[in-house]
């Protein structure tokens, strides 16, 4: 098995920070990649982020009502290790509802 | 993405998602269609029951024209404009959730144009008018650049505005004066449902509002205006309300 960690995202407009509003996911819970995965708040407005992963959530590195900056690590996935080859490739586009993609690490 | 032009020569743009029935979607005051309603997850959730959606960007917002004069921007143009997308559309007759001024348009447009909507959801606003609670004068002189004259959310938004993120000065003073220039008091006869954030100080008197209309109420623990939008229990709420008796 590998861990794939994903950081907070982009999310436009030279925001730099959000706050986590509600978690979907627990660590222990398999999701599937696309499915709705957490909360998360700026000065702009709420946003739901998919998860961009097929995993096991390994661990949530930010509680619900604390800050993260962009970034900062959001969450880690277990996957099997056949799948750890999409480490450093950046997931395939998203279909176009889907605006906001998260990335590994390695990419920013 | 659609655009059409409105009955005063306005242009509307608009997309859509596929997907069966579909459901208008209306995003409130410095908003878009893609903040309010897709990159919060609702045009996921619509899909994930089999329902498509029109998402329009109100005037003065997104890429819809943005006129400077308060004549543009009443409630009842508002709804001219959604009227306008659903003929494009060829939608006879939809379910539409709207969101704060967005919420205060399908208000207007379900009590104007009953026979267009089924069943309508008001989310994040109460019986009174926002802009008119906050004061017209005080939120035009805080985005004449008195910081002092309004606080919270209202600065909150001025912000946004003074940012140029939404839309230019002007246009946000003709859409604050257009939309206040006589008290909302349309009583839709439909099936509504009022949902509003706990905290969410837009919507204190959401309670009441659904009294008045005859509406079914929910209120989302926790959140405020900006944060009921996202959601989980908003979502639920509002899919099981359009498709119960259907």
């Amino acid at each position: 098995m590998a861990a794939i960690t994903f950081n907070l995202p982009d999310l436009g407009e030279g925001l730099l920070d959000a706050t986590v509003l509600e978690w979907y996911v627990a660590p222990g819970d398999f999701v599937e990649r696309g499915t709705p995965m957490v909360e998360v708040e700026t000065t702009k407005s709420a946003v739901e982020l998919p998860s961009p992963q097929s995993g096991t959530v390994a661990q949530l590195h930010v509680d619900e009502d604390d800050n993260i900056e962009v970034g900062q690590p959001l969450i880690t996935f277990t996957v099997p290790d056949d799948q750890a080859g999409i480490v450093g490739t950046v997931p395939e586009a998203a279909p176009a509802k889907k605006r906001i993609t998260l990335r590994p690490p390695e990419d920013d | 993405m659609p655009r059409i032009t409105a009955t005063d020569g306005v242009e509307i743009s608009y997309t859509t998602a596929t997907g069966a029935d579909p459901i208008l979607l209306v995003h409130g005051f410095a908003s878009t269609a893609e903040l309010n309603w897709v990159t919060s997850g609702w045009v996921r959730t619509v899909a994930d029951a089999g329902r498509g959606a029109i998402l329009v960007d109100l005037r003065g917002h997104g890429a819809s024209d943005a006129p400077s004069h308060s004549d543009a921007y009443s409630p009842e143009q508002l709804a001219a404009d959604l009227i306008a997308v659903l003929d494009n559309e060829k939608l006879a007759r939809v379910d539409v959730i709207g969101y704060s001024m967005g919420a205060q348009t399908v208000r207007v447009l379900a009590a104007t144009y009953p026979q267009r909507v089924h069943k309508i959801v008001l989310g994040g606003i109460g019986s009174n008018e926002q802009f008119a609670t906050w004061g017209i004068a005080s939120l035009m002189a805080a985005l004449d650049g008195d910081d002092a004259a309004v606080s919270g959310l209202a600065a909150d938004l001025v912000q946004v505005v003074k940012s140029g993120a939404a839309m230019s000065v002007p246009t946000a003073k003709a859409i604050i004066q257009g939309m206040t220039t006589r008290p909302i008091t349309a009583m839709p006869q439909v099936p509504t449902l009022v949902v509003a954030g706990e905290k969410d100080e837009v919507a204190a008197h959401a309670p009441q509002l659904a009294a008045a209309l005859g509406a079914q109420l929910e209120i989302i623990p926790r959140r405020n205006h900006r944060n009921a939008v996202t959601a989980r229990a908003f979502k639920q709420a509002v899919m099981e309300f359009l498709h119960s008796d259907r």
